[in-house]
């Protein structure tokens, strides 16, 4: 008897929790065709660029759950939770989701386990500015916001459109003190830095890890700090030797503006672009 | 033990083998620029210091251990210094504390502190009526290093926002852009607890006898076995500290030193601080050389060297 009433446990807990799948049919980033509910009011977004793409159309009122990594916008802090690289199933399913939005190349794993159970996900994967402004059309046309969508890609595209080609200074993104993390020019941040007029020193080599005597030895104009261990930076060997410091071109940036592809990619490519600028003072 | 100056010569010769090709890695034939002179002399010479002292304190921690311990499984991380360490520095990145102490950061500290407590800890644990039982210690670190490896889980799952810096950490790293400064912190810990474990390789030699017979030969055995611990726990701790957990070097280098210049401490505790030093260097060197630009970790490169190098030792015939 105890037996069966563990069987039974199991079966009930296999049981697909989706819900039935019915709606319009939309492509997705991956090329798949997603059946999307007519206008989903229970959203869970699984990346922190997808729940702010959300809220960038005006969908922000549909979001039911978040990842704690999902701070911004502000709004998004005080959404359910639903767990952050690993997802916490029994309260993802107790939102009784209608739609399942992700960053599908960050999660898909996860993802292809919630298609499994039968959610409707649809996955934005954008590596460029066009790929961002896409993203926001997509996810605008698909909660109900077409016309949102389609104006904060107009916005977008305006404020990229406006920096002009220019060949400015080598440089040198650092995102992470310990360990050194910088990226390479393949990247949505790489691609933006480039467009800011800059010539990234790890141009045609793809790299995140890197070791200081490589920084050292490609001896970069400008470097852009964007993160909080900048009170070690002097005790790094050959500091003061750097062309950035000594012409003192070392600028701190916010990180939030170089890492997520979201609209806000903007304010670093305009800030990275004012700075490339500056002339040597 | 006529083969000790001709094992000592060989050594002075890897450490040299070592020193030339770290420093001069890739440099070429042509003049020194002024940019290559500064890589030299202000990166590369400090970062093979840091690799030599992280090296021999690992392999002194581990001497002393083994020798202490009489078990040949004994390592610096055996009561708890690594565990207490990584709590420690986990704790102090993912709280984010900002403070500094004689120019130190506070994750150096914080794991500094963390490791020679843990060792303390475990001590007063196993001290039952003034005298401390060797299983009981072994225990004690075990219990401690347990729970503060339990601590650490529970610590990164409510701080997803660290991980790399804490997964960097725990797979030991030699690559940081400041190596002057992590030298500072090693050094002295070095110099403090190596020259206690030289002083004391006599004692060493006669507890390998047994508590009681060396106590017969005027050995204070408990005071003897606290001084040793506190040396070994604090060159453990200064190695982990700066550059994280470094395995293997502690655990096989001794053993390898052992079988080249037998078991009297008075040898081997300093030939095995210089080989493990000499050790950890070249480790480092193929670490780069491998991966140039994005250095693999270091702790993967001194397990995968080192364990079929000691599998070797092992089966070979004693001459």
């Amino acid at each position: 008897m105890r037996r069966l009433a563990l069987l039974l446990l199991i079966v009930g807990c296999d049981r697909p929790t989706g819900p039935p799948q019915a709606g319009t049919p939309a492509v997705d980033s991956r090329g798949k065709t997603v059946l999307i509910p007519p206008r989903p009011g229970r959203i869970v977004s699984l990346a922190p660029s997808t729940t702010e793409l959300l809220f960038d159309v005006g969908a922000g009122d549909q979001v039911a759950g978040v990842t704690t990594f999902c701070e911004f916008p502000p709004e998004a802090r005080s959404k359910p939770k639903i767990g952050d690289l690993v997802l916490d199933l029994e309260k993802l399913s107790a939102l009784r989701p209608d739609l399942v939005v992700t960053a599908w190349s960050l999660t898909q794993k996860t993802s292809a386990d919630l298609e499994a159970k039968g959610y409707a996900v649809f996955g934005v994967d954008p590596q460029s500015f066009e790929e961002i402004a896409a993203a926001l059309v997509a996810l605008g046309d698909i909660t109900g916001h077409a016309p949102e969508g389609r104006r904060a890609a107009e916005a977008l595209m305006s404020r990229v459109r406006a920096i002009g080609p220019y060949e400015g200074p080598t440089f040198y993104f650092e995102h992470s003190a310990d360990p050194l993390g910088t990226t390479g020019p393949e990247t949505y941040t790489g691609r933006a830095l480039r467009l800011a007029g800059g010539r990234n020193i790890f141009e045609g080599a793809w790299r995140n890890a890197v070791d200081w005597e490589s920084v050292m030895a490609r001896d970069p104009e400008v470097i852009l700090i964007a993160h909080d261990g900048r009170g070690a930076l002097e005790r790094r060997a050959g500091w003061e030797k750097l062309r950035a410091v000594r012409k003192g071109r070392v600028y701190f940036v916010p990180k939030e503006h170089y890492i997520y592809p979201t609209p806000r990619l903007v304010e670093g490519l305009e800030e990275a672009s004012r700075l490339f600028h500056e002339k040597n003072p | 033990m006529r083969r000790i100056p001709r094992t000592i010569a060989l050594l002075g010769l890897l450490l040299a083998a070592a020193a030339i090709v770290t420093v001069s890695l890739g440099v070429g034939s042509e003049p020194f620029s002024r940019v290559t002179r500064t890589i030299v002399l202000e990166y590369r010479l400090p970062r093979s210091l840091l690799a030599f002292l992280v090296g021999a304190s690992l392999a002194a921690s581990g001497v002393c251990f083994q020798g202490l311990f009489r078990n040949a499984l004994a390592d610096p991380f055996l009561i708890g210094v690594s565990g207490g360490a990584a709590l420690g520095a986990v704790s102090s990145i993912v709280l984010g504390v900002e403070m500094t102490l004689l120019g130190l950061g506070s994750a150096t500290v914080a794991a500094f502190a963390g490791g020679v407590g843990a060792a303390f800890l475990a001590y007063q644990i196993a001290r039952v009526r003034g005298r401390v039982r060797m299983e009981g210690l072994l225990l004690a670190g075990s219990a401690i290093g347990a729970f503060a490896g339990a601590l650490v889980s529970v610590l990164l799952l409510y701080s997803t926002r660290n991980w790399n810096e804490v997964i960097s950490w725990l797979m030991g790293n030699l690559g940081h852009p400041d190596p002057w400064y992590r030298v500072k912190v090693v050094a002295p810990c070095l110099l403090a607890s190596a020259s206690v474990m030289v002083v004391y390789a006599r004692e060493l030699n006669l507890l390998l006898l047994g508590e009681e017979s060396a106590a017969q030969l005027g050995v204070e055995a408990e005071r003897v076995k606290r001084v040793l611990l506190a040396a070994g726990s604090v060159a453990a701790a200064g190695a982990v500290a700066t550059c994280g957990m470094i395995g293997f070097v502690g655990l096989i280098v001794p053993h390898v030193v052992r079988r080249l210049v037998g078991p009297d401490h008075r040898t081997l505790l300093p030939v095995t601080v210089v080989a493990g030093g000499a050790a950890l260097a070249l480790a480092d060197v193929v670490s780069r050389s491998l991966s140039p630009g994005s250095p693999l970790p270091i702790g993967a490169v001194t397990a995968i060297g080192g364990a079929p190098f000691f599998v070797y030792l092992l089966r070979r015939k004693p001459s």
